[in-house]
């Protein structure tokens, strides 16, 4: 699922780091105050139970990142990637942008995949 | 976990719903009845079992929903969903959602159905 098509596009003033193959893109107990998107390469890593392959477009643990004050489970480039490091905040107003209700059900719906999946999030 | 305030769903349906009062051991939602309702937990446990389950598949205890997959896809239910001690459910119709959702677009519905299926 592109991320991307979902925000409208590319801010400009959004942050970017590389991650070299191997490295740890996200750790759990990392603070889903951050979203990661992925701009080139591949990680691998949680979505929930679901073992997922991220690519380009890609935003890494989105359940975790929509449901969980702190990430669940650890994103791990397997090549070189570029990622952009986007706040929670504008993530929330630009989806607001597209419709008011994706926001609001997309966390509720992740909260509710998060339960289905037996993660509940320790803070 | 990010928790849901009772606000927080009335805010984004628009309405109040009705509450429910249930007593131990008795049956929200049987598996294989369409699900029409989203379901918010206000007081007490919803034990959810697959159909010829006899130990709970999980819980869901305040301020936890249960059914928005469901009611977006429009199915039955998988699972039935059992009051544990006195228990208090906010009822939400469907339609309180799907009316709302009439104008979505595309990208948003594609990630909605996406979101959904992050399940095993």
């Amino acid at each position: 699922m592109n991320a991307i098509d979902l925000i409208g596009a590319v801010q400009a003033d959004w942050p970017r780091q590389i991650f070299k193959a191997g490295a740890r893109i996200i750790a759990p107990g990392d603070t889903t105050d951050v979203a990661f998107i992925i701009q080139t390469g591949h990680a691998t890593g949680f979505d929930g139970t679901l073992r997922r392959r991220y690519a380009a477009g890609d935003l890494l643990a989105t359940l975790d990142f929509l449901a969980l004050n702190t990430y669940q489970s650890a994103v791990t480039a397997t090549d070189q990637v570029a990622a952009f490091m986007v706040s929670r905040t504008q993530i929330r107003d630009l989806i607001d942008r597209q419709h008011y209700l994706t926001w609001p059900l997309s966390c509720l719906l992740a909260i509710d995949m998060q339960k289905r999946n037996n993660i509940t999030g320790a803070q | 976990m990010i928790h849901l305030s009772p606000k927080g769903l009335i805010a984004t349906t628009g309405r109040k719903g009705q509450s429910l009062a249930m007593i131990d051991g008795e049956t929200l939602f049987l598996a294989g009845q369409e699900a029409s309702h989203i379901y918010l937990v206000e007081i007490g446990t919803l034990n959810v079992f697959a159909p010829r389950g006899t130990s709970p598949l999980r819980r869901y205890d305040q301020h936890e929903l249960i059914g928005i997959p469901e009611v977006l896809a429009g199915i039955a239910w998988p699972v039935t969903a059992i009051a544990r001690g006195k228990t208090q459910v906010r009822i939400f119709p469907a339609t309180c959602l799907t009316e709302r959702m009439a104008d979505i677009p595309d990208s948003s519905a594609r990630f909605l159905r996406h979101l959904s299926q992050l399940t095993a």
